[in-house]
């Protein structure tokens, strides 16, 4: 098992029970969770090839989906924003040139990464109240719920983003 | 066909993540078809257990509620035993309810896991096959109704939540027997709605709802909540709200009512039909 596997499996072992036996129970105002696949989304690897990519976030949201009884919701949001994760941080980052074996997110400011957390949680979790809605009459609902669940997520987010990663990595 | 094959070969990435999005829809649709969702549910062992073991360590900060409730209700139990002249054989199997003429077992269940801040939330019961669960079972409390089992495995269920937008109920006035059916617009925890109550029907505020014994899954008389709200337009009923007796947050303890005449019910219905 490469050191890449094994973080990836490390991730999967981690986040999951987190979030559906914690971050699932918080329940801020009523229904607010922080969504903890976007560190896994963030976390994972950097490279060209997303097919790996693709198929590991798509067990990872299905995992959460099968003990949140929520049908294939959160696999298609993980899977959305894993498909969409390089060229949103080349558009936030500014560099299309982007080296991804020496990428950190250490090594950029805290604007950009903000800016990369909130687009990503904003579509995740556009996509998980849109499909679990699945009715047209409700759109403002859910993007008043997406965008407060999205800005709570991203505080949490980031705050671990930097504990998480250290700077002595640059 | 090569230029097929160029295409499949330069677009390969957005193929998977469309073949991947097309089941996750798949999924999606069969979540939100009533209790269609055979293949991701959390009646398994893995999700089952887990949710068991966590489960078992966090009943222990809410034992003295549950304590009251079960105190509460074996006196309320005490006090129909001593105001029946009846003779009840057993105690705890073939309950036969006097008064709806009915025939009924319950057997005791625990929740392991229980959604409220969705649309469509759903419970993980203790119970599976073993315990003779299965699916579309009344899932109650001595409060009221709280679900009907859905999804079934050797040790684990999954039940449909009162707080689900796909959830409905037969359910009547308690001191007149008029009935609509019960649902849940996804708003509110504790309210839910009754509908279909024709317009002769007199309700006011505070009236109890209870189930009304139209449907093979739950006795009759089983309570629901009262009437808080009466929406009354173009001389029919628009919405009427009810609260709940239960806080289906808040259950941990509960029983699982299984009608020994359904099958000859339905297929009495089935065979009236064809």
């Amino acid at each position: 098992m490469t050191k890449d596997n094994l973080k990836i499996f490390v991730h999967f072992l981690l986040l999951i029970p987190f979030q559906v036996l914690i971050a699932n129970h918080l329940r801020f105002f009523g229904y607010i969770n922080p969504q903890l696949s976007i560190l896994f989304i963030l976390w994972y690897p950097l490279k060209k090839d997303i097919r790996g990519f693709m198929l590991n976030a798509f067990a990872f949201g299905l995992l959460i989906d099968i003990f949140n009884n929520s049908g294939g919701i959160n696999a298609a949001a993980c899977l959305l924003i894993a498909y969409y994760r390089l060229p949103l941080l080349q558009f936030i980052i500014n560099d299309k040139e982007l080296n991804l074996k020496t990428f950190r997110y250490a090594n950029y400011g805290t604007l950009p990464k903000i800016g990369l957390v909130f687009t990503l949680t904003f579509i995740h979790q556009t996509t998980i109240y849109l499909l679990e809605y699945f009715n047209s009459s409700f759109i403002l609902e859910v993007f008043y719920k997406s965008i407060t669940n999205s800005l709570f997520t991203t505080f949490v987010v980031t705050t671990l983003l930097a504990i998480f990663t250290s700077s002595s990595k640059k | 066909m090569q230029f097929i094959l160029y295409l499949i070969q330069k677009h390969r990435n957005f193929l998977l993540f469309f073949v991947l999005q097309l089941i996750a829809f798949f999924f999606t649709i069969q979540y939100h078809s009533y209790r269609k969702s055979k293949f991701i549910n959390s009646a398994n062992n893995i999700s089952g257990g887990i949710y068991n073991n966590v489960t078992s360590f966090r009943t222990y900060l809410y034992l003295k509620d549950e304590n009251t409730l079960l105190t509460k209700e074996n006196s309320l139990l005490k006090n129909q035993l001593f105001l029946k002249n009846k003779a009840i054989k057993s105690v705890f199997k073939d309950s036969i309810d006097a008064t709806f003429q009915q025939k009924f077992t319950y057997s005791p269940a625990k929740i392991i896991n229980n959604d409220f801040h969705k649309r469509n939330n759903y419970l993980t019961l203790s119970v599976g096959e073993k315990d003779s669960i299965q699916p579309d079972m009344a899932v109650v409390n001595s409060l009221g109704i709280i679900g009907i089992t859905s999804n079934t495995s050797t040790n684990y269920a999954t039940a449909i939540s009162v707080l689900n937008t796909n959830f409905r109920v037969n359910a009547r006035l308690k001191n007149n027997e008029y009935f609509g059916t019960l649902t849940w617009n996804g708003k509110e925890q504790n309210i839910v709605q009754l509908q279909d109550i024709p317009r002769q029907a007199k309700l006011s505020v505070g009236d109890t709802i209870v189930t009304g014994g139209r449907s093979a899954i739950f006795p009759e008389g089983i309570l629901i909540g009262n009437v808080t709200n009466i929406k009354f337009e173009h001389n029919q009923y628009q919405q009427i709200d009810i609260h709940l007796f239960n806080d289906v947050k808040n259950v941990s303890n509960v029983y699982i009512i299984k009608n020994l005449h359904k099958t000859e019910i339905k297929q009495l219905e089935k065979q009236t039909y064809d």
